[in-house]
């Protein structure tokens, strides 16, 4: 098989540029922030509610009512889609500026996906009952 | 090519080579001989013993893996197949029935798929990175020496006619001492215990493998999607089997030492082992998988000629997986009585998977579409995992569903449904990476003939044993009973099941023989008989103990499709890699680059054949055994054993060459030659045992607060809040050892030895006072550890920072001996630059441990 016949990809170049070394630890930090977050958002919310719901079945008050744990999840999830998308443009604003460095895509791509999941996380508390 | 054969479809082609000699080659030099002498392990026993190159490791992990597939997975579930084939059956009793699923599940997802894949990534990855060995050879030896170990622990429940009888996943309290009185679950806690052990020393070797020892030029963009599998699956090991170990210390703490964690009279909880276990259990299942994508994301390309359509979405696929598969553990507790608002998270977090699941198969759906298929056995199984591995997909998403997993939970829809995961998505993809490298490391091909059999057998037969059990089990049949009334209906879906058992006994047969068969007869193999596209392929088959006499230079993702040449690069990269070719002949030298552009950072000594690898894990085995034994003076010895092997592990030998002559290397190639040992992997590899343990403490620290949140009165009626002012004290303590060893290293950087000494020696008796003030607080305390669950786990949480403090203690006298004599250097200061990091993170192990024990029932109980 000579060079030229040999496969091709139909998304990418056969010879990559080669592209300079991005920052590692901002690389890094965006790669797994749109993800960490969702991971502090999920253990977050869930930890708080078993704190608020377990009292409640072991027949002690409730710390918190059905309704103020419903907003604090809302909340916190509203923070945390923000947080996600924020992390989604820069990584979109150092893509435009390396555009060949196409690991801030996929820092892009999991921070939309992270924001996408903490919504269907948190807002489903929305449509079920509490505790 | 150099027969008439196409790549890969050889058929009885005994006396031809099958090859592709279009693509590049690794170079040749004369050196090839002496290295390969140089890298190989000593020969007769004591080789044997003391062995810790890659290949030796990597295939005694999956030859041990596929021994206890044999033992653990294919004798049982026949037995149990032919016990259910016919209703009201008494071939075997209820207790064997019990020891047999329990043996099953458990053997299959600990001691079976993991070190098959673990022991495939030491071995192969190296070549596909371009690099020379793992880099750290000795832990990768003593990741298998627990393995077998563990194995056999667990196994040797046999010869005590005790064996593991509660499940795989071990609830309690059926597996506590109140109903498991026997030794049956301590085989299950502490032989698996050990071979978990092994599963974590082997995922931090890959995980600094992938990160680190790359070829000069393979960047993150150009590291091969299975590399990418690898990196992400070792993570996951790390944060997945923490929390098990973590649970089942537990569990033998209840069992062993009359500790409470797990009953409610006395404040435990029986559904904290079911997190702590499904925190490690379903990750598990991804654990499992994500690997096998990586070997279908390399095969399939191959076979269809065809580079993978959507390289990054399966990255970002793989991340996301990662990470949502630590959102999913309490879908398998759906019928507990959870909260309806947790059941909602878990239910989402469940659905949402399936996105980035399905992005990787359309990712090879396109490949396929827009490649020219070559149907030969690695491509077959590779479309029978794609086919069978949709199916336990989707009803994957249906058990996801709140109502329908409350009506179908521990019935054998769930059985069918997790088969179909994990044979289709996993055992298929496993054929066909051992199809597909087979003559990599061999030089021989499989036989194609029987490669269809075997593939045939085995797709018809898993489809027609886990099919029906979709139907039976929404027919109402439970899993985990041994047998079923006539009427129920269940008979026809059952016999089907069992002999579809028929086909798949004789396809693994096939298989077994096709293995032996061809490993002496088979079709020789050349470089590249598939002509594939990864670096592996450019190397002799086999391969040269060390791999790359002449490493690589990457310019390309798919180097051996785009490069003409794989050693032309910059002047600088190509005068490198010459220099590495021809010299060291006398250590083993390996190439360190950095993380995210491949650009050539360190050459370091990687370490040589040592039989202290296996002496620790005697040591481990023996702190378990004993355990087992119910002997305390022998964990002792046992723990005396691995603190002494540990540190002969790491005495270092002579560096072979001096300082000036490591930096006159540095000044003609621009990178640092450390043959006194590793600056950087080596702080990889302490950062991420330091990451190990902070997994270890926040899983106590879970399972404090968990216990906390069950009870009313923290801590319990009668016992007094802990002293806060203590807690400060001994915190000021923590903290000043460290920071006394600090200034010393400081010291030694200006290259003040004297000042290291000083400061170490002021920080050691610092740290020995903060761990004795800890050890009397607790030994102390007017409860004990088995009053209630507050002891235990107040006991348990303060023994975690006393461990850690007294690893660092030893760390810290064995630096203080190295340092008296002279040891360290402002350039050789790696070990202690280590141990400074160590220290740091046990104060602060010990200033959060202080303040939640302490400072916890201060501030929800008031000051006392």
């Amino acid at each position: 098989m000579s060079t030229a016949d040999r496969p091709v990809d139909t998304l990418e170049a056969p010879h990559e540029p080669v592209v300079p070394a991005p920052s590692s630890w901002r690389l890094w930090a965006l790669l797994l922030g749109g993800p960490s977050l969702w991971f502090v958002h999920f253990m977050v919310v869930y930890l708080t509610a078993e704190a608020v719901c377990t009292p409640k079945l072991i027949g002690d008050e409730q710390p918190w009512s059905d309704a103020a744990l419903d907003g604090f999840i809302v909340v916190a999830t509203v923070v945390a889609v923000l947080l996600c998308l924020v992390v989604s443009a820069l990584s979109s604003r150092r893509l435009r500026r390396e555009p060949q460095q196409w690991l801030w895509w996929v820092a892009l791509v999991l921070g939309i996906g992270s924001a996408m999941t903490v919504a269907a996380v948190g807002f489903s508390s929305l449509v079920v009952a509490t505790c | 090519m150099s027969t008439d054969a196409e790549p890969g479809t050889n058929d009885e082609l005994d006396d031809d080579l099958v090859d592709d000699p279009t693509t590049p080659r690794a170079a040749n030099p004369w050196t090839v001989e002496p290295l390969d002498r140089l890298w190989d392990d000593k020969p007769g026993v004591r080789g044997f013993l003391t062995a810790v190159q890659n290949d030796a490791v990597g295939v005694r992990m999956m030859l041990t893996g596929f021994f206890f597939l044999l033992l653990g997975g294919s004798v049982d579930s026949f037995v149990m197949r032919l016990q259910l084939a016919r209703p009201e059956s008494e071939l075997i009793g209820a207790e064997l029935y019990n020891e047999m699923f329990t043996n099953h599940g458990s053997v299959t997802m600990f001691l079976v798929i993991l070190p098959i894949f673990e022991g495939f990534a030491i071995l192969t990855l190296p070549m596909i990175l371009g690099a020379r060995e793992m880099p750290f050879p000795r832990l990768g030896a003593f990741a298998y020496w627990t393995f077998l170990m563990g194995g056999l622990l667990y196994y040797s429940s046999t010869l005590f006619q005790a064996v593991p009888n509660a499940g795989w996943f071990a609830y309690v309290p059926l597996s506590g001492p109140e109903f498991s009185p026997d030794l049956n679950i301590d085989f299950w806690v502490l032989g698996l215990g050990v071979a978990e052990v092994g599963a974590i020393a082997g995922a931090i070797e890959i995980i600094i493998a992938v990160l680190k020892l790359r070829a000069p030029g393979m960047s993150l963009t150009r590291v091969p999607l299975y590399a990418w599998a690898m990196l992400i699956t070792g993570v996951m090991i790390l944060f997945a089997f923490t929390p098990l170990i973590v649970g089942s210390l537990l569990l033998e703490l209840e069992r062993g030492f009359g500790m409470q964690f797990f009953d409610p009279d006395l404040g435990g909880s029986s559904l904290l082992w079911q997190h702590l276990f499904w925190i490690f259990g379903h990750p598990e299942v991804y654990i499992q998988f994500l690997p096998a994508t990586g070997i279908v994301s390399m095969v399939l390309p191959v076979m269809v000629g065809k580079k993978i359509a959507g390289y990054r979405w399966m990255i970002a696929a793989m991340v996301g997986i990662a990470f949502l598969s630590f959102g999913l553990w309490a879908h398998h507790m759906f019928t507990v009585g959870l909260p309806a608002v947790i059941l909602a998270f878990f239910a989402a977090a469940s659905m949402m998977i399936a996105i980035p699941a399905g992005v990787q198969i359309f990712s090879w759906i396109a490949t396929i579409w827009e490649g020219r298929p070559r149907f030969n056995t690695p491509f077959l199984f590779v479309i029978g995992f794609l086919v069978t591995f949709v199916l336990g997909g989707i009803t994957g998403v249906m058990v996801a569903a709140v109502p329908f997993d409350q009506q179908a939970h521990d019935s054998y829809f769930v059985v069918g449904h997790l088969h179909y995961v994990l044979i289709g998505g996993v055992a298929f993809p496993i054929f066909a990476g051992v199809y597909y490298w087979f003559p990599k490391h061999t030089g021989r091909m499989l036989n194609e003939r029987l490669g269809r059999w075997n593939f045939w057998l085995l797709f018809l037969g898993v489809h027609m044993t886990f099919g029906p059990m979709h139907v039976v089990g929404l027919l109402g049949m439970p899993r985990r009973v041994y047998t079923y009334a006539e009427e129920t209906g269940w008979g026809i879906w059952n016999l089907m099941s069992s002999l579809g058992l028929l086909l798949i006994i004789p396809g693994l047969a096939v298989f077994c023989w096709n293995i032996v068969y061809s490993y002496k007869k088979g079709a020789r193999a050349g470089h590249n008989p598939w002509g594939a596209d990864s670096l592996e392929w450019a190397l002799p088959s086999p391969p040269p103990q060390q791999g790359w006499t002449t490493a690589p230079i990457i310019r390309s993702r798919h180097p051996l499709w785009d490069q003409d040449d794989l050693h032309a690069g910059t002047e600088k990269q190509e005068s490198l890699v010459r220099a590495l070719a021809s010299w060291p002949l006398n250590w083993r030298a390996v190439l360190v680059v950095r993380t995210t552009d491949g650009e050539p950072e360190e050459i370091f000594r990687v370490s040589d054949t040592s039989i202290w690898p296996l002496v620790t894990a005697f040591g481990t085995v023996g702190i378990f055994a004993a355990e087992l034994l119910k002997l305390r003076w022998g964990a002792l010895v046992s723990a005396a054993v691995i603190v002494f092997a540990v540190i002969m592990w790491n005495r270092p030998s002579p560096a072979p060459m001096t300082e000036e002559e490591e930096i006159a290397f540095e000044r003609e190639h621009g990178v640092p030659v450390r043959a006194g040992g590793s600056l950087i992997v080596s702080r990889w590899g302490t950062g991420i045992c330091l990451l190990f343990l902070s997994i270890g403490f926040s899983s106590f620290l879970l399972a404090y607060f968990y216990l906390r949140i069950e009870n009313s009165v923290w801590p319990p009626a009668g016992v007094d809040d802990p002293s806060i002012w203590f807690a400060l004290i001994d915190a000021a303590l923590f903290a000043g050892a460290a920071a006394a060893l600090l200034s010393g290293r400081r010291a030694l950087l200006r290259d003040d030895r004297r000042g290291l000494v000083v400061g170490l020696a002021g920080g050691l008796v610092v740290l020995f006072t903060a761990g004795a003030l800890l050890v009397y607080d607790l030994a102390t305390t007017p409860f004990s550890a088995s009053d209630h669950a507050y002891g235990s786990i107040f006991h348990t949480l303060g023994g975690f920072v006393v461990v850690v403090t007294f690893i660092s203690f030893v760390m810290g006298v064995v630096t203080l001996f190295d340092a008296a004599r002279g040891r360290f250097s402002a350039r050789r200061y790696s070990w202690v630059d280590n141990v400074s990091r160590f220290w740091v993170a046990t104060a602060l192990f010990a200033a959060i441990g202080l303040a939640v024990l302490y400072g916890t029932p201060w501030f929800t109980s008031g000051a006392t």
